[in-house]
């Protein structure tokens, strides 16, 4: 806001200094122009050592000022500006020609046609210097732009401002120039004139300030700023400074040409280097000064502010309504939220409103008196005053007011409430104790406030019932007012009640009155908070009246009850919706049972003494209906259970407000049962009588009732349709046609001893055999005197067909049980033993007889039943069991195994009267598994022993068949190198070479035949041997035999006979080669002279070789080690021969394992030997 | 006569390469089945030795072989089998005759001889 009016106040200066300028401008210039017009040079001058002001210049001067003062005055629009523009425009042309002419030195001098000066004055005098042209060039140029410049944009004018400047220097310096003497350019060029000079700077002045604020240079002057007070003040000062020095200068040293100059320059220098310099100091520290101003003044403005919010918070927010009212007007400045809600009215209905239009009071003397207690005492303190509400509601507030000056004009300040919904509740109040007021004045009954033992308060009532007027009773303590018998009781309760104790707060005691009488009182009394304290209030009741009433009514009921207690009548009182017992008298407790403590209070239903539910429900019911009950007979229910015959009857009484029943009962149990019983024997009679006769009728027999003579009295409807009717006939006449009693009749021996007899009686009808039975019993009279006999005739034959069947099956049957290998037997529950059969007896001959025993003891010899006894399982289950058990011995020792199954016996309805064990001896399969298991294990053991042999004859084939070929290969360069050594393959040898090269040879083939023989043998042990069945004639093998072994026969010179008888056999041919050949070779080979014979005979389909040979025999003891392998005889030939001790063994191996031969030896030693070798001609043959 | 001796035993070869040169035959050696086959196709001999057990193939094998390529040349077996054990096998296999091992030169000569009279 400051700043608001400081720029309004600068612009007011400013407008002010540049209507003085352009004024004053236009003044001199036309002073002089009229100076020169008129020719009042003097005038056209400041000085007349100086030079004048040309007329051209004070015509442009003139001309620029009005145009100025165009600008300033008039608005955009206005025509006149136009005029002005034009004027500037020719000015300008006129100062821009003359300076071109001076320039130019050329021109038709267009100031002198103008201004056309007198012979006397010289000519330079009367023009215009140029740099007066510059300048007014310049300032012509400013007015233009200003005039120009659409709606005074700040740009343009700061430039017109800027131009403006530049002439104000150049009016400054011809100024200061003039001032130290020496005007610039003096000499060649027409210098400026001294007051031009000045009249430039005021119109520069003029144009500037004109430019205004927007021109930033002049805001340094402008403003309170501390800065641009300083720079008011500085530069004054300096421009002071420097024109009083030129002036002191120009007085005290005028035309002291030679510094002149220089100390013109100097000062110039001065001037301008003190102007920067003090407009800069004025700048830094106005402007520091300025700045902490400003700070402070924000802080200040904004300490303000935050003070106006707290404040302004306050006033809004607080409850009670806040206003200002401004007294001279009763303008209401500022009102709160509150007063607004208060009132009713809106922000801008009411603020800066005069209240007094707004017709708020209700009642204008209000106003008056709370402005007459204002000017008493400034204040005006919580008037309750009744105002109107926008609305139009009247309502109530408190006021408080108080005087207060604000900018020195007094003002109110007031606070105000609504009170109204506080004043409502207040005559709530008011009226409600009014209430309680009258009621306590009224009631009859005396109230009453005790507090710290006096009485606070009593009313009307309180006084009338003790007599004593309130006045008398108020203050004083209360126990005068008891009668004397009750004053401890009274006081003590009051005293336990005031420290909390439970006492009763409803009792009686006796009350004095005043006049001394005294009343009996009902009071009710507890403790409140009365004025802050502890205090008693109760109620009194004069109950004297009413006592007397009680009185007498319990006196009448006294009388009445004794009356309902001791009537022999059972009397009960129960409740009619519920049926709760509310009374019974002696008598009904009796009959039912329950204690008069037990029954009252309890429901009829709860006590169980309805039968059912509906009973009571017919009762009430009835009741309901009717309003009473007349002899309505139920049961009901005593208290023992015992079920008891009533006959009810009832009336409804009101006791104390609900209905009830008065019922009185009848026990009529007795009766009603004499009554019943007789019924009961009515009715078992006539159901007897209806049973006996059904029972007739329903029988599939006949009956014939007969009395004591004899005579059919009865025959029933069976009896009757088979024989036809026949009472009154003698029974024996009719169907035995007999005149007499029959010998066996039953009826007879019935009506002797009076029991029942029966008889069978076979009859022959029409071919068929027929079976009766007779049946007789004897019908007494009440007495017990038989007067008749009752005969049933059964037709029994089928009875008897059956009983024959019956018979047979169970003969079958016996001779099943009997015949059964197994043993049978049955138990009982109790497991005796009922039957056995013979089977079972023979098991246990040493305890015959075996029936009637008990079976543990029977069978097993034990005293108590056996764990093991499927019997048991069965008889605990009820389902057939099996176990095995041990078979006992005599004296109990096992002999064996039982294997038994129990099944239950039982009877036609299922029930089991007993078990059926069958039993079976298993001792001995038992052994045979036992055996067999033995047998299967050892057969197990057998086969895995077997398989490990295997798998080592496996392992021998195998190592046999890699190291034969292995044993063989360097055998075949041994035996065959050695043979062609000897047949002379590398030369002749030597005979001790051939001795010894043969004795390598024989070598070779003994080990040869060793290791052919060894791997045989093996091959034969581990079973790799197949036998290869093939046809093939005998004679061929044994003829390749010989001639295989011929060269050792002629080496040793033996004969050899062959006796051949030539068959086709079926065997294995290589192997019987091979025997044939190990005889043979044998016989050679233990034979030193003689013959070989060889003899083939079939006897038996079997053939016979024989080897014969007369070599040296062998001891008969010795014959046995032949076939024993690697074993050989010690003969003197042994060492002779080369032989491996294997050759028979291996004979005899084949010939059994493969040839299903065998070989016989018969010898005598040192005559010769002979083998035979049996070979059956068909091997496959034998098997 | 050329004869082709396929025999893997080093000794054997040389007592049946003696044998034979000193009855004027002319041996080859073979030590293989495959050089068996080989020779006896390039040798072109007249006779061939095959023993049954090499180290590359069965002597079967190798003689069917060498029929495929000469179904003529006569090839006798030699073998430490008993000859009960292989004189089906040897007559099957196209064998012209079977020698045991041991080797008996005469017993070889002659059947050298048997086959070239037969021939």
């Amino acid at each position: 806001m400051n700043e608001h009016i400081d720029d309004k106040n600068s612009k007011a200066v400013l407008d002010r200094i540049t209507i003085i300028c352009t004024l004053l401008t236009i003044l001199i210039s036309a002073i002089i122009l009229a100076g020169w017009l008129f020719n009042f040079f003097d005038l056209t001058r400041s000085n007349p050592i100086y030079k004048p002001t040309s007329p051209g210049s004070a015509l442009s001067l003139i001309v620029s000022g009005c145009a100025l003062l165009v600008y300033f005055y008039l608005p955009v629009n206005h025509p006149a500006r136009k005029l002005a523009k034009v004027g500037v425009c020719l000015v300008l042309a006129f100062d821009l020609i003359i300076l071109v002419e001076f320039i130019t030195g050329r021109g038709f001098d267009i100031e002198r046609s103008f201004f056309p000066l007198p012979e006397t004055v010289n000519d330079i005098i009367g023009r215009m210097s140029p740099i007066s042209g510059i300048s007014f060039v310049i300032s012509g140029f400013a007015v233009l732009l200003l005039l120009f410049s659409p709606g005074g944009k700040q740009r343009t004018k700061s430039m017109a401002a800027n131009l403006a400047s530049v002439s104000l220097y150049i009016g400054i310096i011809v100024f200061i120039g003039y001032l130290y003497g020496t005007p610039f350019f003096g000499g060649t060029i027409i210098p400026t004139s001294f007051s031009t000079s000045i009249i430039i700077i005021i119109f520069s002045t003029g144009i500037i300030t004109a430019a205004g604020m927007e021109y930033l240079p002049l805001r340094l002057f402008i403003g309170d700023s501390v800065r641009a007070k300083l720079m008011r003040s500085f530069i004054p000062v300096m421009i002071a400074y420097i024109v009083l020095e030129g002036i002191l200068e120009v007085v005290f040293f005028p035309y002291s040409n030679e510094n002149v100059l220089e100390s013109s320059i100097i000062m110039i220098f001065f001037f301008i280097f003190g102007v920067i310099v003090t407009s800069r100091i004025a700048q830094t520290v106005g402007g520091d000064v300025d700045r902490k101003n400003l700070i402070q003044r924000e802080r200040a403005a904004c300490a303000l502010r935050e003070s106006e919010s707290k404040f302004r918070a306050i006033f809004e927010t607080v409850p009670e309504g806040l206003g200002l009212i401004r007294l001279k007007d009763d303008l209401l400045i500022e009102a709160n939220t509150g007063i607004l809600q208060m009132f009713g009215y809106a922000k801008d209905e009411l603020i800066g409103k005069n209240i007094r239009e707004q017709n708020i009071w209700f009642d204008p003397d209000d106003k008056n008196e709370m402005l007459e207690q204002l000017h008493s005492s400034n204040f005006a303190h919580s008037m309750e005053v009744k105002y109107r509400k926008k609305n139009g509601e009247i309502s109530i507030g408190t006021y408080s007011a108080a005087k207060l000056l604000i900018n020195n004009e007094p003002h109110l300040i007031i606070s105000t409430r609504d009170i109204s919904q506080r004043k409502r509740v207040e005559e709530m109040l008011r009226q409600s104790e009014e209430k309680y007021r009258v009621l306590i004045e009224n009631i009859q009954d005396g109230i009453f406030i005790i507090q710290n033992a006096k009485m606070k308060f009593v009313n009307e009532g309180f006084a009338r019932i003790t007599g004593y007027s309130i006045e008398e009773i108020i203050g004083n303590d209360f126990s005068y007012l008891i009668a004397p018998q009750d004053r401890e009781l009274v006081a003590d309760r009051y005293t336990r009640r005031l420290r909390g104790e439970k006492v009763p707060a409803d009792y009686e005691f006796r009350l004095m009155r005043k006049d001394g009488t005294i009343l009996t009182v009902d009071m009710n009394v507890g403790v409140f908070t009365y004025l802050g304290s502890i205090a008693s209030i109760g109620i009194l009741k004069d109950i004297t009246q009413r006592k007397r009433v009680e009185e007498a009514l319990h006196a009448s009921e006294e009388k009445f009850s004794k009356a309902f207690y001791s009537s022999p009548q059972s009397i009960s009182i129960t409740t009619l919706n519920d049926g709760r017992i509310i009374e019974m008298n002696d008598s009904i407790t009796k009959s039912l049972g329950y204690s008069r403590e037990e029954a009252i209070g309890h429901t009829t239903v709860e006590l169980g003494i309805w039968i059912t539910p509906e009973d009571r429900i017919r009762f009430v019911d009835s009741f309901k209906k009717k309003g009473y009950v007349r002899n309505m007979e139920l049961d009901l229910r005593a208290k023992n259970g015992n079920i008891l015959s009533m006959l009810l009857s009832g009336e409804l009484i009101e006791i104390t407000g609900k209905a009830c029943m008065l019922s009185t009962f009848f026990n009529i149990t007795e009766h009603k049962r004499a009554e019943k019983e007789k019924e009961v024997a009515i009715i078992n009679a006539q159901n007897e009588k209806n049973k006996s006769e059904a029972i007739i009728a329903a029988l599939g027999d006949g009956i014939i009732i007969q009395d004591t003579n004899y005579i059919i009295t009865y025959q029933n409807k069976l009896q009757t349709e088979i024989y036809g009717e026949h009472a009154g006939e003698h029974c024996y006449k009719v169907y035995e046609n007999r005149d007499s009693i029959c010998e066996d009749c039953p009826v007879e021996k019935t009506f002797q001893d009076g029991k029942i007899h029966r008889i069978e009686r076979c009859v022959q009808k029409s071919g068929k055999v027929l079976y009766y039975e007779l049946i007789s019993s004897p019908l007494r009279d009440s007495s017990g005197k038989i007067i008749a006999g009752v005969k049933m005739v059964r037709n029994i034959t089928e009875r008897k067909h059956s009983e024959e069947k019956l018979r047979e099956s169970e003969q079958f049957l016996e001779s099943v049980f009997e015949s059964i290998q197994d043993g049978i037997g049955i138990i009982d529950l109790e497991m005796n033993i009922i039957k056995v059969n013979k089977t079972a007896e023979c098991w246990y001959p040493h305890a015959v007889p075996l029936i009637g025993k008990k079976c543990y003891e029977a069978y097993h010899n034990r005293k108590e039943r056996c764990e093991f006894c499927p019997a048991l399982e069965t008889f605990r289950t009820g389902n057939s069991a099996h176990e095995i058990v041990p078979k006992h011995g005599p004296g109990g020792i096992e002999v064996g195994w039982l294997e038994i199954y129990s099944y239950p016996l039982r009877d036609t309805i299922g029930q089991m009267k007993g078990v059926i064990e069958y039993v079976r001896d298993i001792t001995q399969s038992r052994l045979a598994e036992a055996k067999r298991a033995q047998l299967i294990e050892s057969e197990h053991k057998a086969l895995v022993e077997v398989e490990a042999s295997r798998k080592i004859d496996r392992m021998k084939s195998m190592f046999i068949a890699s190291t034969s070929h292995e044993l063989r290969t360097p055998l075949n360069s041994v035996i065959g190198f050695s043979s062609m050594l000897l047949e002379g393959y590398s030369g002749q040898l030597t005979p001790e070479q051939k001795g010894q090269i043969e004795i390598v040879h024989s070598s070779g083939k003994h080990l040869l035949t060793l290791i052919n023989d060894i791997i045989d043998i093996s091959k034969i042990e581990a079973g790799n041997i197949k036998i290869e069945v093939s046809e093939f004639k005998l004679g061929p093998i044994v003829e390749e035999a010989v001639s295989m072994l011929r060269v050792s026969l002629y080496e040793k010179n033996l004969d050899l006979k062959v006796n051949l008888q030539d068959i086709v056999m079926k065997s294995d041919r290589r192997r019987l080669f091979q025997c044939i050949v190990n005889l043979i070779s044998n016989a050679i080979k233990y034979t030193e002279k003689g013959s070989v014979e060889i003899t083939v005979k079939v006897i038996n389909n079997k053939v016979n070789i024989s080897v014969a040979d007369t070599g040296i025999g062998i001891k008969t003891e010795d014959i046995p080690k032949l076939f024993v392998p690697f074993v050989r005889l010690q003969t003197n030939l042994t060492y002779k021969t080369a032989g491996t001790g294997l050759g028979l063994y291996l004979v005899k191996k084949i010939a059994k394992d493969f040839l299903g031969g065998d070989v016989e030896i018969k010898s005598e030693f040192g005559k010769g030997s002979t083998f035979t070798l049996f070979v059956p001609v068909d091997l496959e043959g034998k098997v | 006569m050329k004869i082709l001796v396929v025999e893997d035993e080093p000794n054997n070869m040389i007592l049946m390469k003696i044998i034979l040169k000193k009855h004027g035959h002319e041996p080859i050696e073979a030590f293989t089945g495959a050089q068996g086959l080989e020779k006896a196709s390039d040798s072109n001999p007249d006779i061939v030795l095959m023993d049954l057990r090499l180290p590359d193939m069965e002597g079967f094998e190798v003689t069917r072989r060498i029929r495929e390529i000469r179904s003529d040349t006569p090839i006798i077996a030699v073998t430490s089998y008993s000859m009960d054990d292989v004189r089906e096998e040897i007559t099957k296999g196209g064998f012209s005759g079977l020698i045991q091992k041991p080797i008996d030169p005469g017993t070889l000569m002659d059947e050298i001889m048997k086959i070239l009279r037969l021939e």
